[in-house]
C-alpha cells in the first residue's frame, strides 16, 4: 500500500519550469525527506501534494485516489493532508487549545481530544497559552499537534525547524520524528539539512533542478550517491582524479574500493568520497602527505594536508601531534563512487 | 522584536515631557471649554438643555448616521479588500487605486455634487449613501494592507485542516485583520461624529449642524457647549474602544523565512458580477462627483463666474496648509517617540489623548479656541496662530499614526548603539533616529498638507477675516446653491488631493510588502 504517489508532475511559475517531471512514492506510515538546495522545487512539490497549488501535468494520488491531475484538483480542505509550515504559523488570535481544535469537527472538538493531541507532542500543559507566549520549539510542537489532531492521511512539513537554534533544532526534530512514528502517520518533510533528513526519514528524496535525482534510504543516498550533485547535496564530498580498472580505483591517495560505478565510466574517472573516508595510515600502508596546518576542534583535530598540489582536510584524533618530518600517511577507507571525469 | 517593544523604562526624560507639554495644553482646551461652560450654566441648566426633545432628535440622527455609515463602510471596505487581495480579479492593480479614489474627494465636495444632481439626495438616506461611498476607503485601505502583510501560511493551514476558502477567511484571516478593520471603522465613526460641511449641505440635522446653528445665532452659546459635551460623550467610547483594540494587537508574523505570494481564489462565474459591482461602486463613489464637477465647470465657464477668486483661495489654502503640516508633524513626533520608546502610563496617556479629542468636531475646537482667545489672549483672536492651534488639536492623531509605523520600525537598539558610541540623547536622535524615520516624517507632512487643504470647519470659523481657501469658497458658494460658482474651487481641491491620495494609497499598500 502506497500512501502518496507522485508521478511525472510538472509545474511552472510565470513560464519558468520549477518541477520538470517528479516521481515519488511514500509508503504508508513512512517518513520521507525532500532534501535539496533552496530553489530546487521541494516546497513547490509539497504545496502541490497539500493541494494549495494545481499541477500543470502529471498525477498525485493519496491512498490510491487521484487528488491532482487528469483534470481533477481536490481542494486542500478535502485532502486531509496536515500541513506544518515554516515558523509554525500558529493562529495568533487563538490559544494553543484553540489552534489544536481548529481542524476538528465541532463534535470532536472536545477538551479530551485536544489534550490528547497536545500530549502527543508533550505540550499538555500549554493549552491556555497564546502562541506569542511559547518558545520557538513549543510553537513547532503545537503546530504539529494541530496538524495531527484531525488524524490526517498524510502530514507535510515545510522546513519546520528553520527558525530554531541549532541545538534546539536537533531536539525538536527528534521529538517530531518520534511523534510521527508513534502515531504511524505518513509524512513528508522538506529540508535542506542532510543531517536532519538522515536522522528523521526512512526515504530521502534528493531534489535537484526540478527533478528527484535520487530517492532511497538514507544510507544508500549517502554512501552511493547517484550523481555528483547528490553527493554534494547530501554532505561534504571530495572528488579525486582516479583511474578505474578491475573493480578498483587508483588515486593520488592510493587504491580505493568501489561501491558503485556510474554508467560509461571506463579508465579515467572522478572518484567521490566522504571526508571521513580519508584516514591516517601506517607509513608502510599509505601515501605520504605534508601537513600544512592543524586546527584543534575538541573531539578531533583537523589537518590540512597537501598531496600532489591538492589541499585536503583530514580528521585526526584530538591528541594528534605531527612528528618532526611534518608528514602523515593517508589511505582511503571504505567503498567510493566513480563518476565520469568532469 | 516584541521583547524590545514591550520593554519599559521608569520615567520619560525631561526633554520629552517639555516637548509634549504644549500639545497636552492644546488638547485640554476644548475639554476645559466644555466643562467651564457647563459649570457656568449650572446643573439645572444642563439638565434642562439635555432633556429637551430636540436633543433626543439630534442624538437619534447623529447615531443613525454615524453607525449606518460605519457599518456600511466596514462591510464595503472588507469585501473590496478581500476580493482585491485574495481573488483572481482582472486588473487588480487598477482596482486597488480606483477603489481608494473617493479619498481624493472631500465629503463636502461629494455632497455638493450629489445634492446638485438631485435634491432627493438631501436628507438622511442620501447622507448615508454619499458618506458611506466616501468613507469606505478608510476601512478598505488598512484591511487590504493587513491582508497583504499577513502570512498566507495561516490560510493554507486552515485549508489543510478542512476549512473551505470562505471559512478560512472568517476563521483565520478576518480575526487577524480585525485590528486594521476596527481601527478603520473607528476612524470612519469619528469622522462621522465630527462631520459638518457635508451634513450642512445635505440638510441633515445632527449635533454638528445644530452647534453651528446655535453659534450663528449667538456667539457665546451655552447650547453649543452643551451639545459639544454630548458629542464628546459619544466619541469617548469610540476612542476607548480603539485603545483596547490597539493593546490587543499582536505581531501576526514573527518569522524570518521568506513569504510567498498568496494563492488567488478563482472567482469563476462570479467574475463578471464582481467586476460589474466594482465598476458601479467606482462610478458612484468617484464617477458621480467627478461628473457633476465637470458638468458645473462647463456651465460655470459659460457664465464666467468665480474664476477671478481662485488665486487668492489657492494662496490661502497653501499658506495655511504648508506651515500647518510642519507644525502638526513637529508636535506629533515627541508624542510618538515618547509612546514607543519610553513606555509608561503617562506616555501612553499622552499618546492616546489626541485620539479622544479627535472625536470632537472641528467646530467645537474652533469654538473653544475662540472662547479662550477672546477672554484671555485677545491679541491672538483673528490670527493664523489660533487656526494652527486648532489644526494641531484636530490632526495630531493622523500625524501620529503616519509617524508611528516608521518610528516602530527603527529599532531602539540603534539609539542604544549610538549612545554607547558616545552620543548624547539628542545627538543620537538627530544622527540615528531621525534619518531612519524620515520616510515617516515625509509621509506625515504630505498627509497633513492634503488634510489641511481639505479642512473646512475650523478654517471657516478661525481664518482671519479676508483669508479664503478653496474649501471655504466651495462651502459658502455651494451652501447658497451656487453650484456652478463652487465647481472650479472644488475641482481644484480634488485635483490637489488626488496626487497625494494616489501616492499615499500606493505607499500604504506597498510598504507592507516588505
Amino acid at each position: 500500500m502506497r500512501s502518496v504517489v507522485v508521478s511525472n508532475v510538472m509545474k511552472a511559475y510565470a513560464g519558468h519550469p520549477v518541477l520538470k517531471g517528479v516521481d515519488l512514492a511514500v509508503g504508508e506510515g513512512r517518513i520521507a525527506a525532500l532534501l535539496g538546495p533552496s530553489g530546487c522545487g521541494k516546497t513547490t512539490l509539497l504545496r502541490l501534494i497539500a493541494g494549495f497549488d494545481r499541477v500543470d501535468d502529471g498525477l498525485i494520488s493519496i491512498d490510491g485516489a487521484v487528488v491532482s491531475g487528469e483534470g481533477r484538483h481536490e481542494p486542500a480542505e478535502r485532502r486531509r493532508v496536515g500541513y506544518v509550515p515554516q515558523e509554525g504559523a500558529l493562529f495568533p488570535h487563538l490559544t494553543v487549545a484553540g489552534n489544536v481544535g481548529f481542524g476538528l469537527a465541532r463534535r470532536d472538538r472536545t477538551p479530551a481530544r485536544i489534550a490528547e493531541a497536545l500530549a502527543l507532542v508533550g505540550c499538555a500543559a500549554l493549552g491556555d497559552r497564546y502562541p506569542h507566549q511559547l518558545s520557538g520549539g513549543q510553537q513547532q510542537r503545537v503546530a504539529l499537534a494541530r496538524a495531527l489532531a484531525p488524524r490526517p492521511r498524510l502530514v507535510v512539513l515545510d522546513e519546520p525547524f528553520n527558525g530554531l537554534d541549532l541545538d534546539l533544532r536537533r531536539a525538536v526534530a527528534a521529538d517530531v520524528t518520534a511523534t510521527l512514528r508513534r502515531t504511524r502517520a505518513s509524512a513528508i518533510l522538506v529540508t535542506h539539512d542532510p543531517e536532519e533528513a538522515f536522522a528523521s526519514a526512512d526515504l530521502v528524496a534528493v531534489m535537484h533542478a526540478g527533478r528527484i535525482a535520487q530517492a532511497a534510504d538514507p544510507r544508500t543516498v549517502y554512501l552511493t550517491p547517484a550523481s555528483p550533485e547528490v553527493a554534494r547535496i547530501t554532505g561534504a564530498a571530495i572528488f579525486l582524479d582516479a583511474t578505474v580498472s578491475a573493480g578498483r580505483a587508483t588515486t593520488p591517495l592510493g587504491m580505493a574500493d568501489l561501491g558503485a560505478v556510474a554508467e560509461g565510466v571506463n579508465g579515467r574517472a572522478s572518484l567521490c568520497l566522504r571526508p571521513e573516508q580519508i584516514v591516517l595510515a601506517r607509513p608502510d600502508g599509505g601515501r605520504a602527505a605534508k601537513v600544512v596546518d592543524m586546527s584543534f576542534r575538541g573531539d578531533h583535530s583537523l589537518l590540512t594536508v597537501v598531496v600532489d598540489d591538492r589541499r585536503l582536510n583530514v580528521r585526526a584524533p584530538a591528541a594528534f601531534e605531527a612528528d618532526a618530518s611534518g608528514l602523515v600517511h593517508l589511505a582511503i577507507a571504505g567503498p567510493c563512487v566513480a563518476f565520469l571525469p568532469s | 522584536m516584541s521583547l524590545a517593544l514591550s520593554r519599559r523604562s521608569p520615567a520619560p526624560p525631561v526633554w520629552l515631557l517639555l516637548a509634549a507639554a504644549p500639545t497636552c495644553l492644546l488638547i485640554a482646551l476644548p475639554l476645559a471649554y466644555v466643562a467651564l461652560r457647563a459649570w457656568g450654566v449650572g446643573a439645572a441648566g444642563v439638565a434642562d438643555e439635555l432633556l429637551r426633545p430636540r436633543t433626543l432628535e439630534l442624538l437619534v440622527n447623529t447615531l443613525t448616521l454615524s453607525l449606518s455609515v460605519t457599518v456600511i463602510s466596514a462591510i464595503l471596505g472588507v469585501a473590496c479588500a478581500w476580493v482585491v487581495e485574495r481573488c483572481d480579479l482582472p486588473g487588480r492593480r487598477a482596482w486597488r487605486i480606483l477603489l481608494a479614489l473617493p479619498l481624493a474627494t472631500p465629503a463636502f465636495v461629494a455632497s455638493f455634487a450629489w445634492a446638485s444632481l438631485d435634491v432627493a439626495f438631501q436628507g438622511m438616506g442620501g447622507a448615508i449613501l454619499i458618506l458611506s461611498l466616501s468613507h469606505y476607503p478608510l476601512v478598505y485601505l488598512p484591511v487590504a494592507a493587513a491582508l497583504r502583510s499577513m502570512d498566507p501560511a495561516y490560510e493554507d493551514v486552515a485549508r489543510s485542516l478542512g476549512r473551505g476558502p470562505w471559512r478560512a477567511f472568517f476563521g483565520v484571516a478576518l480575526p487577524q485583520v480585525w485590528p486594521a478593520l476596527g481601527a478603520g471603522a473607528l476612524l470612519a465613526l469619528t469622522h462621522m461624529l465630527a462631520e459638518f460641511g457635508a451634513l450642512a449641505l445635505l440638510r441633515v440635522q445632527t449635533f454638528t449642524t445644530a452647534i453651528f446653528a446655535s453659534y450663528e445665532l449667538q456667539f457665546d452659546s451655552s447650547n453649543a457647549a452643551l451639545q459639544s459635551a454630548v458629542l464628546l460623550a459619544l466619541s469617548l467610547p469610540a476612542a476607548l474602544f480603539e485603545m483596547r483594540l490597539r493593546r490587543g494587537m499582536r505581531f501576526s508574523r514573527s518569522g524570518r523565512g521568506g513569504r510567498r505570494a498568496p494563492r488567488l481564489l478563482a472567482l469563476g462565474r462570479l467574475k463578471l458580477l464582481v467586476v460589474v459591482a466594482f465598476a458601479v461602486l467606482v462610478a458612484l463613489g468617484s464617477g458621480v462627483p467627478a461628473g457633476m464637477l465637470v458638468y458645473w465647470l462647463a456651465v460655470g465657464r459659460s457664465a464666467a463666474r468665480g474664476v477671478v477668486d481662485i488665486w487668492p483661495a489657492v494662496e490661502g489654502s497653501l499658506g495655511l496648509a504648508l506651515p500647518g503640516a510642519l507644525i502638526v508633524t513637529a508636535l506629533a513626533l515627541p508624542l510618538v517617540l515618547a509612546a514607543t520608546r519610553r513606555r509608561s502610563p503617562l506616555t501612553a496617556l499622552l499618546d492616546r489623548l489626541p485620539y479622544v479629542v479627535h472625536g470632537l468636531p472641528g467646530l467645537v475646537v474652533a469654538l473653544a479656541l475662540t472662547f479662550f482667545a477672546i477672554r484671555y489672549v485677545p491679541a491672538l483672536y483673528q490670527t493664523t496662530a489660533l487656526l494652527f492651534a486648532a489644526y494641531a488639536v484636530l490632526f495630531l492623531p493622523l500625524a501620529q499614526s503616519a509617524l508611528r509605523a516608521s518610528v516602530e520600525l527603527a529599532p531602539p537598539g540603534l539609539e542604544e548603539v549610538a549612545r554607547s558610541l558616545g552620543k548624547g540623547p539628542l545627538m543620537a536622535f538627530a544622527t540615528v533616529t531621525l534619518p531612519n524615520i524620515l520616510p515617516g516624517v515625509g509621509a506625515s507632512l504630505a498627509l497633513m498638507t492634503l488634510e489641511l487643504v481639505r479642512e473646512l470647519t475650523a478654517t471657516l470659523l478661525l481664518a482671519p477675516i479676508g483669508v479664503t481657501t478653496l474649501a471655504t469658497e466651495v462651502w459658502s458658494r455651494a451652501n447658497d446653491g451656487q453650484y456652478a460658482a463652487a465647481a472650479p474651487f472644488a475641482a481644484l481641491l480634488v485635483a490637489l488631493s488626488a496626487l497625494p491620495v494616489y501616492v499615499f494609497t500606493r505607499r500604504s499598500l506597498e510598504l507592507h510588502d516588505l
